[in-house]
């Protein structure tokens, strides 16, 4: 017999061996000493059979009853007060945590600590070759046209070369963007550096991180699709998309699926935005239609862009209201924002005309 | 509220109801405390006593849900009750024996948990059958069978521990105690 069943058997049938687990705690110290155990049990148990002698009823009753009428006189607030130190102690893990909880969010909101937060950005160009002159009246001028009215520009002169600086940014895309936008106006244009104007202030942990937090949502905002077109390749939002979908060996299905599928990886619903793709043989030209629903925006702008990609060179066109046709490799899609129930396309920064295209097109 | 109904189907239930609280706290005092607490509870929720019948299981259930909020609410004290209060006791019996039987036996009920203790003070002690436990405790009597198997063999392993071995006791009030070995040194 094993020691393993004597000793259960030993728990169930405590006091009361039979003969072979006898015979096994004889020469087993081990489960001889499970057995003593067991009986100390026992006995333990059998000892405290019985009743002993309690108080009175009458005497409990009269206790009980004088408790209850205590608890009747309380005032109501006594009275929630009892009930709370009852829930207290009936869960105390519970309430401690809840405890600890509320000391932490006291913390978090009314403690203030140092915090600097971003309140917008600027861009400072220095050492720009003195052959570009351009004021910052005119500047201004140039980015109203691509949607940035509000910017405040300083130049400052220094020898041959001249600094500039674009301030008034909210956004450090929007900041990029005229970096870039003033890289393509100038010739020399040095290097642009974009900076967070930062302010200090005393707010409470939780505060900073709402702060934090509300920068990064979009929800709400129109989301923003930029995409930039290369000789191989395609840059959406800053990421860079395989050149294969340029292949002329893909169908026009094949390269239509890879869009979509570039698309939807980047947030877009395809409710939202058609993708056709169509190659004119003859021509050695694949359009890409990318299509909005039929709604223009408040704006008037157009509500499609079509891309052209012919020999390995990439271009977008767009036709405005008076049927003139431009090609831009930048555009920038702005997608619906429910509230403006419309959509808008801009179209940003033109470059450089692909004008064979332009000329097949024809 | 009918109070002189509850005092009246509490009169035969009183002895055993009082005397196992003080066997579940293994403490007069405590127990005492208890059994008042838990009747002041009763009697205010005596409305929802739909049944007469029942109503020995429904006071044991709130006794019991009673004990175990004590017992939560002292997590942070997990003390062992040692008895040494002086009881009334049978003339028949050694007092000495009858102090460390209690003893070994609220330091084997102390390793289980309120509701296990419960169980085994109703069925050992009180002679509770199955079916009234169950009945008690909500639950299936096959649950209640092995409930009551796994706390006595705890309450076996507690008390092994405990036990003296051969040069390792110490003794106090006259009692041998098993020095505390570490895992490692069991092994």
């Amino acid at each position: 017999m094993r020691c393993k069943e004597v000793k259960q058997r030993i728990s169930e049938n405590a006091g009361v061996l039979d003969r072979d687990v006898d015979e096994h705690i004889r020469a087993c110290p081990a489960c001889k000493r499970a057995a003593q155990a067991a009986l100390m049990v026992q006995n333990a148990l059998n000892a405290a059979r019985g009743a002993e002698p309690v108080l009175p009823l009458s005497a409990v009753r009269e206790r009980v009853e004088a408790a209850a009428k205590r608890h009747e006189h309380k005032t109501p607030l006594e009275k929630l007060m009892s009930k709370i130190n009852e829930a207290c102690h009936a869960r105390p893990r519970l309430w401690a945590g809840l405890g600890a909880a509320l000391v932490v969010f006291l913390f978090l909101t009314l403690i203030p600590f140092s915090y600097s937060r971003t309140v917008g950005y600027q861009v400072t160009v220095s050492g720009v070759g003195g052959n570009l002159d351009i004021s910052p009246e005119l500047l201004a001028a140039t980015l109203s046209t691509v949607g940035y009215e509000d910017i405040s520009i300083s130049r400052s002169s220094e020898d041959d070369s001249d600094g500039y600086t674009f301030a008034n940014l909210s956004t450090k895309e929007e900041a990029e963007d005229v970096a870039e936008t003033f890289t393509v106006l100038a010739a020399n244009p040095g290097q642009p550096e974009v900076k967070p104007i930062r302010e200090n202030v005393t707010w409470s942990l939780l505060a900073q991180a709402v702060d934090k937090v509300v920068d990064k949502v979009v929800d709400g905002k129109p989301k923003t699709l930029k995409m930039r077109f290369d000789k191989h390749k395609i840059i959406i939002n800053q990421e860079e998309i395989d050149g294969t979908i340029f292949s002329v060996d893909l169908s026009d299905e094949q390269v239509r699926d890879a869009i979509e599928k570039v698309l939807t990886h980047h947030g877009v619903s395809l409710d939202e935005i058609s993708v056709a793709v169509v190659t004119d043989t003859p021509k050695a030209i694949r359009k890409i239609s990318l299509r909005l629903p039929d709604s223009t925006s408040a704006d008037g702008a157009k509500p499609h862009i079509d891309l052209y990609l012919a020999d390995s060179v990439v271009g977008a066109v767009f036709e405005d209201g008076d049927d003139q046709v431009r090609f831009e490799n930048f555009i920038e899609i702005t997608f619906p924002d429910k509230e403006l129930n419309g959509h808008s396309i801009f179209l940003k920064v033109p470059l450089k005309p692909v004008d064979s295209l332009k000329a097949k097109e024809r | 509220m009918n109070s002189e109904l509850f005092w009246t189907l509490l009169k035969p239930v009183h002895p055993m109801a009082a005397g196992f609280c003080r066997k579940l706290t293994g403490d007069r005092d405590e127990g005492d405390d208890l059994y008042q607490d838990g009747l002041l509870a009763a009697l205010r929720n005596f409305d929802t006593l739909r049944d007469e019948a029942t109503f020995r299981p429904w006071l044991f259930r709130i006794l019991i849900n009673r004990y175990k909020n004590r017992q939560r609410s002292g997590w942070w004290r997990r003390r062992i009750t040692l008895n040494t209060e002086v009881v009334e006791h049978d003339r028949k019996v050694n007092p000495q024996d009858e102090y460390n039987s209690r003893r070994w036996l609220q330091r084997a009920l102390s390793a289980l948990s309120p509701e296990d203790r419960a169980l085994i003070v109703l069925y050992e002690i009180e002679g509770w059958p199955v079916a009234e436990l169950a009945a008690t405790f909500g639950r299936p009597a096959g649950t209640i069978k092995t409930r009551l198997r796994r706390a006595r063999r705890k309450m076996r392993e507690t008390l092994e521990r405990f036990m003296p071995r051969p040069g390792t006791e110490i003794i106090i009030d006259e009692v041998p105690y098993a020095l505390q070995r570490s895992k490692a040194a069991d092994k």
